[in-house]
């Protein structure tokens, strides 16, 4: 079966490029076909990979607590280019200061995006729900 | 090789090399001597090319030239070779074929991104390109785009010859909705999005042009006098540049110039990765060696499109803001055999010359863009850093007969006043004063490493401009 490819980068003028390579190698050995940008990606930059590789989901990083003023549009922007249904996870460090993750949750997930990790989060059960969530939006899952 | 093997033990050859271009048909003879295991050069001649009838030029060049045991031959001729890219992200897929077109010495006369409309078929009709060369989409990557962009070629006519180099998962249904048409079939020019991988379309552009196109090209007549099929000029310049460093160490980072009437192309050999920790390359990989052609530089055909290109810098050179100058360059697009007769016309054509030098560079190079992040200052790179380069070679009609054309006004393009540009920051400067560089490529099909050290002993460095300055800060 063909691998399901999936994009994945450190949006903005995010440098942080441990978190990035770990992501890598875990996503990978889960079977999706990783396009990886590595660190200072921005959002035209995500969308033309996808075009370009027929992605199904966006794996949108950030650690430097500036996903709020990077993210926004990103959504919009994808459907402006023909991708309506791609699926947008977003992780990392997202805010300066402490919230609960609920409101940066809600945050994100209003911005348009499908699902929101905390820095913490254990990366397995991401990995399980992108799967489900390609499978109930495409109709195939990875590997 | 094979024509080395035939004549073994034979202790002389003299090779003919000929380069056909739009105007003028050069050649010369080499001797190459089995004893010193060297070449010299025995001859040479130009005239000017027939544009009903390339063979007669071609024939009258032989006359002129000593006899000789083997012929290989170029051509630029009848507007070179032209190529449509198609392709479906501009900063990816389609910016990789147009490497891929120029690096193959084409020219690339059309581009076309996502899908492809009705206007641009209609286009493409009227621009009849020689290749239509079709991209899009990594390996395992889009296939929507480039399903449409087939259907949609599957109109023209069975006068193009098509070359697919895209999704690899679409070359079944290439082959099926295409079929009857010209259409070769070859790897991916972008198989994963940091691994561009251009050689095998580039083959597959040269074969198609010795298969299909040099007839149309009004070569028959050459090609029976010769024995021997041509190669399209940037195609054999491209590759005796790639072998400089195997057989030259020294010269493993050098950029050559190519000045013409219609086209300033320009050739960069070297890396040109980030040179920094705190730089950060952006898009895609470009090549080691990388070629560029500017249709909208060059000195007579194209001289009212490069006062266009430069006119904000020569006006800044120039009393009357460069009115003059650009009356000269009009007068020059007309009538394409005029030479400056008085020493103010010479000074235009020196400044036009310098405008598409410095021009042509700054086009070719990357840029980098400085941004600050919480982690301090950083640096995005895009394109290829020449910084570095140690030596460039200037060749072509102008730049091999003159010195080197400096600015005027000493200063240094303007792009975006944001991005820092990449050209070379000090370099020598060697000149091919002897016009011979594109006839040595030639020759190096047969003899590559006495090819490259002949033409390390013809060009010189300069003595008027030894070091010189193309815009990039050193490093």
């Amino acid at each position: 079966m063909e691998q399901v490819s999936i994009v994945l980068g450190v949006i903005g003028s995010d440098c942080h490029a441990v978190g990035n390579k770990i992501l890598e190698k875990v996503f990978s050995d889960a079977g999706f076909k990783v396009v990886n940008l590595g660190v200072m990606v921005s959002q035209d930059e995500f969308i033309h990979a996808a075009i370009e590789t027929g992605a199904k989901a966006l794996v949108v990083s950030s650690l430097y607590g500036q996903a709020e003023l990077d993210c926004p549009g990103l959504r919009q922007r994808c459907q402006e280019r023909g991708l309506p249904d791609i699926i947008l996870y977003i992780g990392g460090r997202l805010v300066i200061g402490k919230h609960h993750f609920k409101e940066i949750e809600d945050k994100f997930l209003k911005m348009g995006f499908d699902r929101v990790f905390s820095p913490d989060c254990n990366l397995d059960e991401a990995i399980g729900l992108l799967k489900q969530d390609i499978t109930q939006r495409w109709g195939s899952a990875a590997g | 090789m094979g024509v080395r093997r035939r004549i073994g033990q034979m202790a002389t050859q003299r090779i003919l090399s000929i380069d056909i271009g739009s105007t003028y048909t050069k050649g010369a003879v080499f001797l190459y001597d089995s004893a010193t295991d060297g070449l010299s050069l025995d001859g040479m001649a130009s005239v000017s090319t027939t544009c009903d009838n390339i063979g007669t030029g071609f024939g009258r060049l032989q006359e002129k030239l000593p006899r000789a045991d083997v012929c290989c031959y170029s051509s630029s001729a009848r507007g070179g070779l032209k190529i449509a890219a198609i392709g479906l992200v501009p900063e990816l897929t389609l910016k990789t074929a147009q490497l891929c077109a120029m690096s193959a010495g084409g020219r690339v006369t059309g581009v076309y991104a996502y899908k492809l409309t009705a206007a641009d078929i209609t286009e493409i009709q009227n621009l009849r390109p020689d290749i239509v060369l079709v991209c899009g989409g990594t390996d395992g990557g889009d296939e929507s785009y480039v399903r449409h962009n087939i259907q949609r070629l599957s109109d023209l006519d069975d006068s193009y010859a098509f070359i697919y180099a895209g999704n690899r998962a679409l070359r079944d249904f290439v082959g099926k909705t295409l079929s009857g048409k010209e259409v070769s079939v070859t790897e991916n020019v972008l198989p994963e999005l940091d691994r561009p991988n251009i050689e095998p379309a580039r083959r597959t552009i040269r074969d198609v042009f010795l298969e299909k196109i040099v007839h149309g090209k009004g070569l028959s007549q050459v090609i029976e006098r010769a024995g021997s099929k041509p190669l399209p000029t940037p195609y054999a310049v491209y590759e005796f540049i790639k072998a400089f460093g195997c057989y030259a160490p020294e010269w493993n980072s050098f950029c050559v110039v190519d000045m013409g009437g219609a086209t300033t192309d320009v050739y960069s050999c070297c890396e040109g990765a980030p040179s920094e920790a705190n730089i950060i390359y952006k898009g895609v990989p470009e090549p080691t060696v990388k070629r560029t052609v500017e249709g909208d530089l060059g000195l007579r055909v194209s001289a009212a499109a490069a006062w266009q290109a430069g006119s904000a810098y020569w006006s800044r050179c120039f009393d009357d803001g460069g009115a003059a100058l650009e009356a000269y360059a009009s007068k020059l697009h007309g009538r394409t055999s005029l030479l400056p007769e008085t020493d103010c016309e010479r000074n235009y054509e020196a400044a036009l010359a310098a405008g598409c030098f410095h021009l042509a560079i700054k086009r070719h190079a990357g840029t980098l863009h400085r941004i600050f992040t919480p982690m301090g200052e950083k640096f995005v790179q895009e394109g290829k850093d020449l910084r570095g380069v140690r030596q460039i070679i200037g060749t072509g009609g102008y730049l091999a007969r003159h010195p080197f054309p400096s600015r005027p006004d000493g200063g240094v393009f303007q792009g975006h006043q944001e991005a820092i540009g990449l050209s070379p920051a000090q370099a020598e400067y060697w000149r091919d004063e002897q016009h011979l560089f594109t006839l040595l490529a030639n020759v190096y099909r047969l003899y590559p490493r006495q090819a490259v050290e002949t033409a390390l002993t013809v060009i010189k460095k300069s003595n008027d401009h030894p070091i010189i300055h193309v815009g990039g800060v050193p490093v």
